[in-house]
């Protein structure tokens, strides 16, 4: 939806025929319509230009085959230099960029909503294991994705974004807004989380719980599968022993002490 | 025939060229100077917002992460600005009387979105995206400076196309390890210079600097 008018952020397409009437600004201005009819186009015609996805220049320097060459040259110069008194154009487009404010529709949004009863495109999400946690109505409890080491620390980076806020970055559940006088959640470590099926923990994030609210519309589902395995990992890290670090890393550990 | 013009002509005709020449050079330096100042680029100058929105409190006092709230940053061309419904996950609980939030709570009432005001706006004809920035290790920082010391958010930076140029031409001056894009007070490592660092992270992720200058890059 963002991506509204991207014909204008890609290359221009290749130049149209020449038109035979007048409808077309180019020519016509050539041929010496009075300057100003250029800064106050209509609003019509301003936006049909950009529809088109072309720079004015493309119309400007197209020579037109009855008038002198050097006349055109000269004209379109003119009309270059003129060109700078309708900035406004240029600076303020007819054309909606994320967010900016629309007078076309009611509520003044130019990022719509989704129409009701349709799907965009990529969202069908029929897996429901995958989108939903579940099958049929239980709870999943493996991952439905390959937890490789990358996905781990891509759940650790979004985990300490978005829930580490709260939960703080061991999980025990003291972070700083916490502190600051949000409602304690629970620690991840206590028996009944650690025994919570893998699809509760995504449906959290999905849907909220209690006082906390939903993160589905800033982690995307591979993410929120991505910060379940973190949040396991963060439950086996608290419960580990000596015997659970590879043999290699385990002077390490012992020498650098508990960091 | 008696000469036309005295001889204190010669003085006065070289005193008036060369004042000719410092006045026609003042007066771009003063236009130049004009239009780089802040009342032309905005440049530190602060917006009226609808909620006093601190970055200071928000970011060095709660340690919140950019993309907590400037969710899309990373692979979009827009950072997003943060829907009620985030501003609601911490203030629906805590400060739920602050006078200062009733925007907040309002928006969220009646489903109608905040208004923020702009405070970096380039024209609609530049083309500009995050996304490649961040993920070629550019940080926040080097665009918008240290936000999280802005009560207030103001724009660190011109935004002129001279600005944009003088890194394209030469980003090994700024560019940093991609993970600590988002770390306010980053430095080189001890022992490494910045244009070093730059030159071996230019290459490493494959940075085309000779066409970084091309118009076409950013109007397009
Ligand atoms: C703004 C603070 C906040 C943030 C941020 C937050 N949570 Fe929570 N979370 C809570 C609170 C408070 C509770 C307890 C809710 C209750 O019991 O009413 C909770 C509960 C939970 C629970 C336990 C549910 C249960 O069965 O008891 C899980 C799991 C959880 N959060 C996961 C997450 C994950 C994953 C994230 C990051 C995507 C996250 N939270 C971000 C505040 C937060
Ligand atoms: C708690 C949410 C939150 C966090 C965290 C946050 N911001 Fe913001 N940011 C906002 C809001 C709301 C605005 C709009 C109001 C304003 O301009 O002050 C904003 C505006 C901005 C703007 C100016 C936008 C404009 O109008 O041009 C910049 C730049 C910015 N933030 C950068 C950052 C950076 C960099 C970080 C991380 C260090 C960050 N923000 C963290 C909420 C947040
Ligand atoms: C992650 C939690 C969190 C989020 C998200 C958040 N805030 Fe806050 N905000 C706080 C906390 C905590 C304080 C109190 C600061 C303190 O105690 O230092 C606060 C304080 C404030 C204050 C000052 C209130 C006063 O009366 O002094 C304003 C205004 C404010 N926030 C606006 C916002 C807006 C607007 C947003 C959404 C863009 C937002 N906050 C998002 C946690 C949050
Ligand atoms: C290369 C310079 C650059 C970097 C790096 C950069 N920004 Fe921006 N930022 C800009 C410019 C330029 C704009 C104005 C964009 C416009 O007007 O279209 C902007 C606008 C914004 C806005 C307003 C919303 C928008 O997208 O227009 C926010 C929020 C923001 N930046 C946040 C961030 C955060 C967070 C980071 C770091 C992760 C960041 N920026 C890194 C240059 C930069
Ligand atoms: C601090 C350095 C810096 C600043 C300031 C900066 N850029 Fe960039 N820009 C880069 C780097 C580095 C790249 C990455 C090039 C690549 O790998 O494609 C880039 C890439 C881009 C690209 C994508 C190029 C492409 O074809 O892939 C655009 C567009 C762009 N910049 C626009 C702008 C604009 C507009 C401004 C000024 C508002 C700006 N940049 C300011 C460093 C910067
Ligand atoms: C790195 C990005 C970048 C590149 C490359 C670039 N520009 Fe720009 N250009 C900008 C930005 C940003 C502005 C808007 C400056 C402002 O708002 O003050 C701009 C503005 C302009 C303007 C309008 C100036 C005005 O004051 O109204 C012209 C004309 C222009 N550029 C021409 C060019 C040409 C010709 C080239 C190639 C030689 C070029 N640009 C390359 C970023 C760029």
């Amino acid at each position: 939806m963002g991506e509204f008018h991207t014909s204008d952020r890609q290359s221009p397409p290749p130049l149209p025929p020449l038109p035979k009437g007048g409808s077309y600004e180019g020519p016509h201005l050539a041929m010496g319509v009075a300057p100003s009819d250029i800064v106050r186009n209509s609003t019509e015609n301003r936006t049909r230009r950009v529809n088109r996805g072309e720079p004015r220049s493309n119309c400007l320097c197209r020579p037109v085959p009855a008038v002198p060459r050097s006349a055109v040259t000269w004209i379109s110069c003119l009309l270059l230099l003129l060109a700078g008194c309708s900035e406004q154009d240029m600076v303020t487009q007819p054309k909606i960029l994320p967010y900016q404010e629309s007078d076309f529709f009611a509520d003044g949004r130019s990022a719509r909503p989704v129409v009701p009863g349709t799907v965009a495109r990529g969202h069908l999400r029929v897996d429901r294991a995958y989108y939903e946690g579940k099958v049929g109505d239980e709870l999943i409890d493996t991952i439905p994705r390959k937890v490789t080491r990358d996905v781990l620390e891509r759940g650790q980076q979004r985990y300490n974004i978005y829930c580490s806020p709260c939960h703080d970055r061991t999980g025990e559940g003291r972070g700083m807004i916490v502190q600051r006088g949000f409602p304690q959640p629970p620690t991840f470590h206590q028996d009944r989380l650690r025994d919570a099926p893998v699809g509760h923990f995504y449906n959290v994030i999905t849907h909220g719980y209690g006082a906390m609210y939903s993160y589905a519309a800033r982690v995307d589902p591979d993410d929120r599968w991505a910060i379940v395995a973190y949040i396991r990992a963060l439950q086996l890290s608290q419960h580990a022993t000596l015997d659970d670090v590879p043999s290699a890393k385990r002077d390490a550990l012992k020498t650098e002490g508990s960091r | 025939m008696s000469q036309i013009f005295h001889p204190s002509m010669n003085t006065i005709s070289r005193v008036s060229i060369f004042g000719a020449l410092f006045f026609v050079l003042g007066t771009l330096g003063i236009v130049y100077g004009i239009f780089g100042s802040p009342y032309v680029t905005q440049v530190h100058v602060v917006r009226d917002q609808p909620v006093p929105f601190s970055h200071e409190h928000h970011v060095s006092a709660l340690g919140l992460d950019c993309r907590y709230c400037h969710t899309s940053v990373e692979n979009s061309s827009f950072a997003g600005i943060p829907p009620t419904e985030t501003c609601m996950t911490c203030h629906s609980q805590i400060w739920t009387e602050s006078p200062m939030l009733e925007p907040v709570r309002a928006s969220l009432r009646n489903n109608e979105p905040i208004r923020w005001n702009r405070v970096h706006d380039l024209p609609d004809y530049v083309f500009f995206n995050h996304g490649i920035h961040i993920n070629k290790g550019i940080g926040c920082t080097s665009c918008h400076g240290r936000v999280d010391k802005m009560p207030l958010m103001w724009k660190n930076e011109p935004l002129t196309m001279e600005w944009c140029l003088s890194c394209h031409r030469a980003p090994e001056k700024h560019i940093r390890p991609r993970e600590d894009v988002f770390v306010m007070d980053w430095a080189p490592p001890a022992g490494k210079d910045q244009i070093a660092l730059g030159k071996e992270l230019l290459k490493q992720y494959d940075i085309p600097v000779h066409r970084l200058t091309d118009c076409y890059t950013c109007h397009r």
